[in-house]
């Protein structure tokens, strides 16, 4: 974790499911104002028949996981000091390279002890590995002073409406 | 079963049979009864199978020999390819810009003191949930990655939390989206009705574009009596920000042009044109260019608009309660400025509703009516005395006589200047000074006065508001006109807020109904109507503005029988104009006053018009 607040960035991660093109991969760095640093899109990955059948139900985290979230990830040039994600697909799977953070509204059903941590943030759940390196204090703080500005799960409302203008953009092109 | 006797029987004993097996005692059995009845013994006859034989022979195994395929079983591979994927990125150097704006001298609050500048939270809602008001790229950018640069910011209240930009009073949510349409557009027109706090708007708006880095210098023109309201609206909503006013002598004023410093400049109208040589100037170049009452500009071919065309700028933005008047094409000389060829004369209105509708915001009191007080009309339809009556229809039957009488030499001007006089009629009879209207206005004022509330009385002539000073006397009148010093215009003002004994200000029409704020009042009385409706909104608006009290109440004055409930059907018509723009209603049916409806009045055709 950065060790200047100032210089904390935060990457919020998501892949959103369209049925006609496959899924698209969000991700957007931020700094600890919600001002946006860095924004990288996907185009529509969609798996092919071979892929559906051998995969069965591991597709979802082998395409959402391994491939989309680790491609982008991986393009962005800054390293954020963790990555918040908001579905439990994208929570354990890919190495992203960064620690991770699963957020959920503390209503839904947490994710076993056994193997993760949790730190609760206003109506937020945060989740992460307990193998992960995340000091579970300075999360909480990190995430209490951007909830100052904005709701946690904001930022991955820009990130569907980045997805949709990119989309129409394709479209008219 | 047996029949007959029983009778001990010995079995016959044979040679039994003896094959290559086992031996086998045959035995059998002969019953017979003896006598007569035949034997019952069925015969039993024993024939060689050959089973032990065959039994005890080694079984015999036949065998096919079938030969094998010798070739390689065919094998179906799937390649599990790692998909490739596509990412499209985006840096976004400019959120490192987004500081503080700080000005070279100390910060300062509100009243003007250095103070620390605090961080503020984002306005939540009743839930705790902070409110989002969201930028969107105006449909004139193109470019995806500008586009999503105002797509990816946060929400409006946090931009402004984060860059402690703090106000004396919390915005309004449809204010937050009036910043959120000007802070990504070059050409805008922000159109709000009188009151809804379009200087704010555009002040935080101007305040947000510092702030990010995005301008440097700007430029705000308004009408002679608002500058020092601009002033003053900057240091209520943007103290930190340096402003000036171009004043002063020639020598001075082409200085004052030439600086860079401070970032903000107020200048008004006239002076922009005089000084045109200068502002038009190589090099003399503003980020951004603010028209206040915009509608100055309308008629594209005068002066004050060609000049203000002429300024360099790269952003242009218009404020005005009244973007339409008369006529669509008023619209038409407001977008000579922001975008010159955008629209042009005679354009279908439904066609002009859609080109302008990204450009152009409006909002008005009814759609932010639960954040406002409310609006009360009070028609007041007063009978002339008898002394008004008598002139008035004298001057009337003789007016138009001799209108008629003039043939093809009759114009709109002659037209006009009956109906003033008979307006005048109506106000105060000539001869005798009666006016059934000062009557009723005068009592009033008394409950007014009496309730310890505040009143201002609106009408189109000077002479017509000395009158009225004259004899409502005992109430304190303060006067706002032409006539009045605009040294004097302030302190009148500030006079009459804050003085409890000045219970009514009497103002013309063109110096009180542009730019005042006056949300003290709660009365507001026209005493003569003026010709056009949007002059009277935005007289009604001097009081009826965020932050009143109370219900604002306005009397029309209107007498009976008179040209005055003519013109008033008229004003009504010219009412559906702003909605047939601003709406999705249909088109109006009629575009204002024409010249055939300003002669119908007397019933008059318009000169070379064949008679119905």
């Amino acid at each position: 974790m950065s060790s200047s607040k100032s210089k904390t960035t935060i990457g919020f991660l998501t892949v959103l499911e369209f049925e006609s093109v496959g899924s698209i991969g969000g991700y957007l760095v931020l700094n600890i104002g919600a001002r946006p640093l860095e924004f990288h899109c996907t185009a529509p990955v969609k798996a092919n028949r071979a892929q559906e059948i051998l995969y069965g139900n591991t597709l979802k985290p082998y395409l959402h996981g391994e491939v989309i979230s680790t491609a982008l990830v991986s393009k962005a040039s800054i390293k954020p000091d963790f990555v918040l994600v908001n579905d439990d697909t994208l929570a354990t799977s890919g190495n992203l390279g960064c620690p991770r953070l699963w957020l959920q509204r503390l209503s839904e059903t947490p994710p076993p002890v056994t193997q993760f941590q949790f730190v609760d943030v206003e109506r937020w759940r945060c989740c992460f590995e307990k193998a992960s390196d995340l000091d579970d204090q300075q999360v909480k703080e990190t995430l209490s002073q951007l909830y100052e500005t904005v709701d946690l799960d904001e930022p991955f409302q820009r990130i569907q409406a980045a997805i949709e203008e990119a989309r129409r953009g394709a479209r008219a092109a | 079963m047996w029949f007959g006797r029983r009778r001990k029987v010995e079995p016959d004993r044979h040679e039994p049979l003896v094959a290559n097996g086992p031996t086998v005692e045959v035995i059998s059995w002969n019953h017979s009864i003896g006598d007569a009845r035949e034997s019952l013994t069925p015969p039993v006859d024993f024939y060689t199978t050959g089973w032990n034989s065959a039994i005890a022979r080694t079984p015999r195994v036949e065998s096919d020999d079938v030969a094998l395929d010798s070739n390689e079983p065919q094998i179906m591979s799937l390649s599990v390819r790692h998909p490739s994927v596509q990412v499209r990125g985006f840096r976004f150097p400019e959120s490192a810009q987004w500081s503080t704006f700080m000005p070279s001298d100390s910060e300062k609050t509100i009243d003007g003191s250095p103070g620390q500048r605090r961080k503020k939270t984002p306005r939540r809602s009743d839930d705790g949930l902070p409110q989002a008001t969201r930028m969107k790229p105006p449909k004139d950018i193109v470019k995806l990655e500008d586009r999503l640069y105002y797509l990816l910011q946060p929400p409006l209240e946090s931009i402004i939390a984060s860059a402690s930009l703090r106000f004396p009073f919390e915005p309004f949510p449809y204010q937050y989206e009036g910043v959120a349409f000007l802070f990504p557009r070059f050409e805008a027109v922000l159109a709000d009705e009188m009151g809804l706090g379009k200087t704010m708007q555009a002040i935080t708006t101007i305040r947000m574009l510092l702030v990010s880095g995005q301008i440097r210098r700007i430029l705000l023109i308004c009408p002679k009596p608002l500058v020092s309201n601009w002033l003053r609206e900057f240091a209520t909503w943007a103290p930190e920000i340096p402003i000036a006013a171009i004043e002063g002598d020639q020598k001075r004023r082409e200085w004052q042009w030439r600086q860079h410093e401070p970032a903000v400049r107020v200048a008004n109208y006239e002076l922009v044109v005089r000084d045109h040589l200068v502002v038009g100037e190589e090099g003399n170049h503003f980020d951004l260019v603010v028209l206040d009452e915009a509608q100055r500009i309308k008629n594209k071919s005068n002066t004050t608009s060609q000049v203000v065309r002429g300024i360099s700028r790269s952003r242009s933005w218009a404020l005005t309660g009244t973007p339409v008047e008369n006529s669509p094409d008023d619209l038409v000389g407001l977008f000579e400025f922001l975008s010159p060829g955008y629209l042009h004369t005679g354009m279908p209105v439904p066609r002009m509703a859609q080109l302008v509708g990204d450009f152009v915001l409006r909002r008005t009191k009814d759609m932010v009516m639960t954040e406002l007080p409310p609006k009360m009309y009070r028609d007041a339809e007063i009978s002339l005395s008898p002394e008004q009556w008598s002139t008035y229809q004298g001057a009337e039957d003789n007016g138009v006589i001799k209108l008629e009488n003039m043939g093809t030499e009759l114009t709109i001007q002659h037209v006009f200047e009956l109906v003033l006089r008979l307006k005048q009629i109506c106000n105060f009879d000539p001869a005798t000074g009666a006016s059934s209207k000062l009557d009723r206005l005068e009592a009033d004022l008394e409950e007014v006065a009496a309730s310890g509330k505040k009143a201002i009385v609106f009408s189109q002539w000077v002479k017509t508001l000395e009158k009225i000073a004259q004899r409502l006397e005992r109430f304190n009148p303060l006067e706002y006109h032409g006539k009045v010093p605009s040294k004097k215009r302030d302190p009148i003002l500030d006079r009459f807020k804050e003085d409890p004994d000045c219970s009514v200000i009497l103002m013309s029409y063109g110096a009180g109904s542009v730019g005042l704020n006056l949300q003290f009042c709660e009365y507001v009385f026209l005493f003569d109507r003026w010709w056009n409706p949007a002059v009277e909104d935005q007289a009604i608006n001097r009081a009826h503005r965020i932050g009143a009290k109370g219900a604002v109440t306005v009397t029309r004055m209107l007498s009976v029988g008179t040209i005055e409930e003519r013109i008033h059907q008229v004003l009504e018509d010219k009412r559906e104009l702003f909605n047939s723009i601003f709406s999705q209603t249909d088109s109006p049916k009629k575009l204002g006053l024409s010249q055939d409806e300003i002669f119908g009045l007397f019933d008059l055709k318009l000169p070379g018009r064949n008679a119905a």
